[in-house]
């Protein structure tokens, strides 16, 4: 429990610097998503279950800090589909955590354009998947090369 | 990385990229302006326009240049509609979601 609320902690703070980088690099919509440094060493140090509560509260709080509604409406879709994928990836155990976050940033960003779709009443969402589905599979390597960093070093 | 985790990443790629395909259609392109899903304009793209749409608590300066359109300016906090620029494919999408404006390339 306190090392959830730290963590929860900590994916904030990670939220709010990177709320103060540029996006000059990536095309509109995509994001590095540093925040998933948390969720991916959760999973592997704590559990599923903390990465969840982790997860949610993060999202929740960072919605008030910083959106709106629709904010929280689209990173929840994203959130949650990206730690399904994450979760189901983890439990084969053929995959390093690279793999895992490879997958989570491209799920993360697929949510996302499923809930376009449904928000905006749009197929036509889809076709933003070759930009921001190639972006999610890259940042989540970085993102996955960092967390794996970080695991060997707490263990 | 392992080579499963290669496999896994060599699978998405291809996923990302699998709305590329799809069929090339010859007819005759037009953008559609959306608000909450309503359709307000349809514009043929042929000729270059500048206008504003007063969506859901905002505006957005709409531009039509060289048959392709975007946003030019809006007052939502995010911008990500202006940073997407110029679209004129068919199937591009531009979304304000704070506004809920969405400009789509169709074609008949």
């Amino acid at each position: 429990m306190t090392a959830d609320a730290l963590l929860i902690s900590l994916s904030l703070i990670l939220f709010a610097v990177e709320g103060l980088i540029p996006p000059l690099l990536l095309p509109p919509g995509a994001k590095v998503g540093l925040a998933n440094v948390v969720t991916l060493v959760a999973l592997y140090l704590l559990t599923a279950v903390d990465a969840l509560i982790i997860l949610s509260v993060r999202i929740f709080l960072s919605g008030l800090f910083a959106g709106s509604p629709t904010v929280i409406l689209f990173s929840v879709s994203g959130g949650l589909m990206s730690l399904a994928a994450m979760i189901l990836l983890k439990r084969t155990e053929k995959f390093s955590i690279v793999g895992m976050s490879a997958a989570g940033g491209f799920f993360h960003n697929l949510g996302q354009i499923c809930a376009a779709s449904l928000f905006m009443s749009s197929p036509k969402f889809i076709f933003y998947l070759p930009v921001l589905g190639t972006c999610g599979i890259f940042v989540g390597v970085l993102i996955g090369l960092l967390a794996a960093e970080i695991v060997q070093r707490l263990k | 990385m392992t080579r499963n985790d290669l496999i896994l990443i060599a699978v998405l790629m291809i996923l990302s990229l699998m709305p590329l395909v799809q069929s090339f259609d010859s007819g005759k392109k037009f953008a559609v302006v959306k608000v909450r899903g309503v359709i307000v304009r349809e514009i043929d793209l042929t000729a270059d326009e500048t206008f504003t749409i007063n969506a859901g608590g905002g505006e957005n300066v709409i531009v039509i240049r060289g048959g392709a359109i975007g946003v030019a300016a809006a007052d939502c906090p995010d911008k990500i509609c202006v940073r997407r620029g110029l679209i004129g494919n068919v199937g591009e999408v531009i979304a304000c979601v704070p506004h809920e404006l969405l400009i789509e390339i169709a074609s008949d």
